[in-house]
């Protein structure tokens, strides 16, 4: 028994073995292909379909799918190949750069991604865009080897919900900002722009900043513990998708929903379903679905040689109770019908 | 022979008894006294959050001592917490589900939840009591295997609020409301919690199964010698960890109103904490469920409690929950070493 054991045990080991040098002589014949390929042709024309990978920062929000939905659909109109996969969840750094190592390996033509860490995905985005452009969406790179950025100019979104949330509480009062992880890019910009935008409003005063470390869970906590420790809070920012869904759950809870102000990032069908109850008073809508058309687009763009912006910001929108039938607003918030 | 007055043990056990309960005391002390420190702290509602914030740590913290208790780990629990509150959620968002179950789909899918603990436990505790195999390695296994079965199972992404333009939906979005009271807000977590500290304690405490789970993790050998069934009371503590963390996972998925295949990560090794400085030797047949509740309310509980009210910035926490960790373990054993 023991030795069936030990002899499967070294066939496995074996067989994994022979698999991990069949792979490595495979993507390094494929590194040697791509360096004496030619540009790679203009999608539709003869030979090999383009191959995308569109990385996300983490897999679970539907913020994420619509920046899928984007991705796929800019992969159809160009007839190349969009191939989807990131880690679980946005602290994962280590995952994310795993995934982008093995997409560079399997030998894809372009990247477009989102990092989970500014500064902590620097050496493997240059590694990568040396072989293949790399483009970032929503949460940049610190590094100019990227191609281009396309995403929501998060501080201007953030002074915009400093914006409506004086609106909404008549220029005076306690407030609170509910940010995920601090030095994450999208994280620390919407935190400073919100801060920047409470500046101009002399009424409103930040009495806390709690990290939700974007999780709905976090979110719940943060809220219970801002308004013990602040009963006279106001109104309050959630910075993103799970911090907005657990802030309203907790303001629900608490029977605070609908006295206390909530302006939130992002428009899940939670989130919007929250907004219709009235526990959250505004929606700051970014346009994910036109960050992963843009990407894709902009990929084989940068594929056929052409030049391409630095820069693409993908615009945010206020979406309160007033508006959110109009067409242009559902349009974006349900980019591909409902689902 | 007159013995030298009975004084003598009756100070011994004076003694014995400011060892075992002498930590539990200090650290009641202790917290009241934070809680002092911290601004808002003796608030009703801060109590009601408090008790609703232990309520799934203290729940998997009573299957883990019982597991731990007969010289094991479940490592499974965590993930359990995930596999369980997505399968509660596909349950209650699923039409044809609600169309079969009619009134009776919030306490199904309730009960799936938990049976798919219990389901996981099961697996654990035979393959620990009945293939021999070490429970770290069989729990590390299940571990990975329902995060796995999580994630595949809803793709991925996690599952919930069904969009109001689909068929069914308010009467789907009702259903899966209708179990967050048993995550959020107070009191049905916490007496959820309560419930299950008092049943584990008389478990423990008052029958025959639990003074063979402190014979086994004393010594499996003596215990299978003066006739204890040790593959029946292991097999049976696995079982009960993995039910409680059916039941935590549901009350989870309640709390955020959706399944996510990453809910309770690191959940295990909280539970494993609050066991460990409730005063359980990690090495079995010593500790007690009341430790384990002073460990996951008292001590892990409030000091989360008061960093949250001090608003100490997230990463600091972390250091300061270890910190925490290592000093009242080291305490506890420094303490039982002078009682010894």
């Amino acid at each position: 028994m023991n030795t069936f054991a030990r002899a499967a045990a070294l066939v496995l080991l074996l067989v994994a073995s022979g698999c991990v040098r069949e792979s490595e002589t495979e993507s390094g014949s494929d590194a040697i292909r791509m360096g004496a390929r030619p540009r790679p042709a203009a999608p539709g024309a003869a030979g090999k379909q383009l191959r995308i990978a569109v990385i996300p920062k983490g897999l679970g929000h539907d913020f994420w799918n619509t920046v899928r939905a984007g991705a796929e659909k800019a992969g159809q109109e160009e007839g190349v190949r969009v191939e989807w996969n990131g880690p679980e969840k946005e602290t994962q750094h280590d995952r994310q750069i795993a995934i982008i190592e093995n997409y560079v390996q399997s030998g894809v033509d372009a990247i477009v991604m989102a990092a989970t860490d500014r500064k902590g995905l620097v050496p493997t985005v240059e590694k990568a865009a040396k072989r293949v452009p790399v483009i970032t969406i929503d949460s940049g790179v610190n590094t100019d080897v990227v191609k281009t950025f396309i995403g929501t100019d998060n501080e201007k979104g953030a002074e915009a919900a400093a914006e409506e949330l004086n609106r909404l509480l008549g220029g005076k009062g306690e407030v609170g900002v509910i940010p995920f992880i601090p030095n994450a890019a999208t994280s620390d910009q919407r935190e400073h722009g919100f801060k920047k935008g409470l500046a101009r409003f002399p009424g409103l005063n930040l009495v806390a900043t709690v990290y939700s470390g974007s999780e709905v869970a976090g979110g719940i906590k943060a809220t219970e513990n801002m308004l013990t420790s602040h009963p006279n809070i106001a109104g309050i920012f959630a910075a993103n998708e799970p911090a907005a869904i657990g802030c309203a759950r907790a303001l629900e809870t608490m029977g605070k929903a609908g006295q206390v102000k909530l302006v939130a990032f992002d428009a899940s069908p939670n989130q919007i379903q929250a907004l219709q109850k009235g526990t959250i008073h505004a929606l700051i809508v970014q346009n994910p679905f036109k960050m992963g058309y843009e990407g894709v687009k902009q990929a084989v763009t940068v594929l056929r040689g052409e030049t391409i912006p630095r820069v693409i910001d993908t615009g945010v929108k206020v979406v309160t109770r007033e508006n959110l039938n109009d067409l242009e607003v559902q349009q974006l918030l349900y980019p591909l019908g409902r689902r | 022979m007159a013995t030298p007055a009975p004084a003598q043990p009756e100070r011994r056990l004076l003694w014995h008894l400011a060892c075992d309960y002498g930590v539990v005391a200090g650290f009641v002390g202790l917290a009241f006294l934070l809680g002092i420190w911290t601004p808002h702290f003796f608030e009703p509602y801060n109590f009601q959050t408090l008790g609703e914030q232990v309520a799934t740590n203290l729940i998997l913290s009573l299957g883990m001592t019982v597991v731990i208790l007969t010289g094991g780990i479940d490592l499974s629990v965590g993930s359990i917490v995930a596999l369980s509150g997505v399968s509660a959620v596909m349950a209650l968002t699923h039409p044809g589900f609600a169309t079969a179950f009619g009134s009776a789909t919030v306490p199904a899918a309730v009960g799936i939840g938990v049976l798919v603990g219990a389901t996981v436990g099961l697996v654990n505790g035979l393959s620990v009591a009945h293939l021999g195999m070490p429970p770290f390695i069989v729990t590390l296994a299940t571990m990975r295997i329902c995060r796995g079965l999580a994630k595949q199972i809803i793709g991925g992404t996690s599952i919930g609020v069904v969009d109001p333009g689909l068929p069914m939906a308010e009467q789907l979005n009702a259903n899966l409301q209708a179990i967050q009271p048993l995550g959020l807000g107070f009191p049905t977590p916490f007496l959820l919690a309560l419930g299950v500290t008092v049943s584990t304690v008389l478990l423990l405490g008052r029958t025959r199964y639990g003074r063979h789970v402190y014979a086994i993790g004393g010594s499996e050998a003596a215990a299978r010698l003066s006739g204890v069934p040790v593959r029946r009371v292991k097999l049976m503590a696995y079982l009960l960890g993995g039910l409680l963390a059916g039941l935590a996972g549901v009350m989870e998925a309640g709390k955020v109103q959706s399944g996510s295949p990453t809910a309770g990560e690191g959940f295990e090794l909280n539970a494993i904490a609050a066991v460990v400085v409730g005063g359980t030797s990690l090495a079995g047949g010593r500790g007690s469920a009341v430790g384990t509740f002073v460990g996951a309310v008292f001590i892990i509980g409030v000091m989360n409690k008061v960093l949250g009210l001090h608003n100490v910035p997230p990463f600091y926490r972390e250091v300061a929950s270890g910190a925490i960790i290592f000093v009242t373990v080291l305490l506890d054993l420094w303490l039982r070493r002078k009682g010894a």
